[in-house]
């Protein structure tokens, strides 16, 4: 469960004046919204990586993946060095770390690629490992900003396929995208971040609700959906 | 501080390419200079024999001038491989993993630490490098010894200055410009005299090299080390505020 009630100014700028949400453990949380709407402030705010003004977000989750836009691994280090790396930072016991990079490698499917460099792998893969390296300590909540972007469309369903695989009872993946038809099919929950608001749309029409939104507020300039 | 954390920051340098071309590019450098200065203190030697019947001190003649090169040795390299502890990792994301699991004194005092053992190995080359003229004649160790602690105790300050410009930007070329300049100013800050005359004192106090002088020439003197210590600790505590303030601000 997450409780949010953020106040944020971005300078004198009040990006977040009072964003309320509640998420449930088990949930896929999907955000939309346009660009400069505060997405990646959102998430790193819930990550703990930015500091807010006012407010407060309560939360009885005890760990937690951040995947940043931009790849963030070592790239002089192999990806399963990565992957050891992480899990000792993540402070998980020798005796289990193997065993955890390993799940974590096999559920990304990067078992072929665990010996490469992190530099020498293509944009796909390198979302990949990044997603993998914050598997290997099993967190509670799992966030993503923007996974898909830089992926073409075969790679961007490999993704959905991914993260409907992390779903878990005890884990809430929140994420953003610009994708909103694509992540339909797989959000429990999705979200348009809209003048500092989170407004929920429903699940049973999840696309056709955000786009009129979107298209109402002329704020949002979607992608074509080459996969649809 | 966290060992395994220590443990990531080592095994990071390790695996850093330019470790290994800086520590190579400092033995090469302090082998030569030794070499150089052997030649020189033979050649005095000879003169000194035939004139005084007495040789010059191999202290004064061959150590001396070689700690005293190696400081400047250091001034020059060290900037390479401090601007790489925070600048790097702001610049290829990678902070996001530190910030998202430890503590802004954790992850200080590691890459400092982390950063001083591979030093503390440098030091160790050149003390070995000494240690062979022992096979001709006996040395000054009382010397030697307050001679490597001068250099540690700079070392170690250059190493925290450092530390604290490479958390200042995401670009290590800037990151090691501005440490540079850095140890130029804080060694020669006595030469440079920024204040006028009735503040030469403070400058002469300020200066890492002025407090080299005694210790270079065999005199251990406590407030000398002290003020290595203090400078340190100071831009460790600086370092941290700045790494405090980015965990919860990462960009």
């Amino acid at each position: 469960m997450l409780l949010m009630d953020v106040h944020y100014k971005m300078g004198a700028y009040p990006l977040f004046s009072s964003l309320q949400a509640t998420f449930s453990l088990g949930h896929i949380v999907g955000i939309v919204g346009a660009n400069g709407s505060g997405k990646s402030t959102l998430l790193r705010i819930i990550a703990g990586l930015c500091s807010i003004q006012h407010g407060s977000i309560t939360t009885s989750i005890h760990s937690l993946g951040f995947v940043p836009a931009t790849p963030f691994l070592y790239p002089m280090l192999t990806v399963k060095e990565n992957l050891m790396v992480v899990a000792q930072l993540k402070k998980i016991g020798a005796q289990n770390r193997l065993q955890a990079i390993e799940h974590a490698l096999a559920l990304c499917s990067l078992m072929e690629y665990q010996s490469i460099l992190f530099n020498k792998l293509s944009d796909g893969l390198k979302k990949r490992a990044c997603i993998a390296s914050q598997l290997v300590h099993q967190p509670q909540l799992l966030i993503l900003d923007e996974p898909c972007a830089k992926l073409d469309p075969h790679q961007r369903q490999q993704l959905w396929e991914l993260l409907n695989t992390l779903r878990q009872p005890n884990r809430l993946i929140l994420f953003s995208s610009h994708h909103p038809q694509e992540m339909s099919a797989l959000c429990d929950e999705m979200y348009l971040l809209q003048a500092g608001k989170l407004e929920a749309a429903h699940k049973e029409n999840f696309a056709q609700t955000l786009y009129q939104k979107i298209l109402s507020s002329q704020e949002l300039s979607l992608e074509p959906d080459v996969s649809q | 501080m966290s060992l395994s954390l220590l443990r990531i920051e080592g095994y990071k340098l390790i695996r850093l390419p330019l470790t290994w071309v800086l520590m190579s590019i400092s033995l090469l450098l302090i082998s030569l200079l030794f070499y150089r200065l052997c030649v020189d203190y033979l050649q005095l030697a000879q003169q000194n024999l035939h004139l005084q019947g007495q040789a010059p001190s191999i202290s004064v003649e061959i150590i001396k001038p070689l700690c005293s090169w190696t400081i400047i040795l250091f001034a020059t390299l060290l900037p390479l491989l401090t601007a790489n502890a925070f600048s790097q990792e702001f610049r290829q994301k990678t902070f996001y993993l530190l910030a998202t699991s430890h503590k802004a004194s954790s992850i200080v005092l590691a890459k400092y630490v982390s950063l001083f053992i591979m030093f503390s190995v440098q030091v160790a080359a050149l003390l070995l490098i000494i240690a062979t003229l022992n096979f001709e004649t006996a040395l000054d160790w009382g010397m030697i010894t307050s001679a490597i602690l001068a250099i540690i105790g700079i070392g170690s300050c250059f190493l925290s200055f450092g530390l604290f410009m490479s958390s200042l930007t995401s670009w290590p070329l800037v990151a090691i410009g501005l440490t540079f300049l850095g140890y130029l100013f804080w060694l020669l800050l006595e030469w440079l005299n920024p204040f006028p005359a009735q503040g030469f004192f403070l400058a002469k106090e300020l200066s890492l090299l002025s407090h080299s002088y005694r210790l270079l020439n065999g005199m251990i003197y406590i407030p000398d080390l002290l003020y290595y210590v203090f400078f340190s600790i100071f831009w460790l505590v600086l370092c941290h505020f700045r790494i405090a303030h980015k965990l919860v601000n990462v960009e």
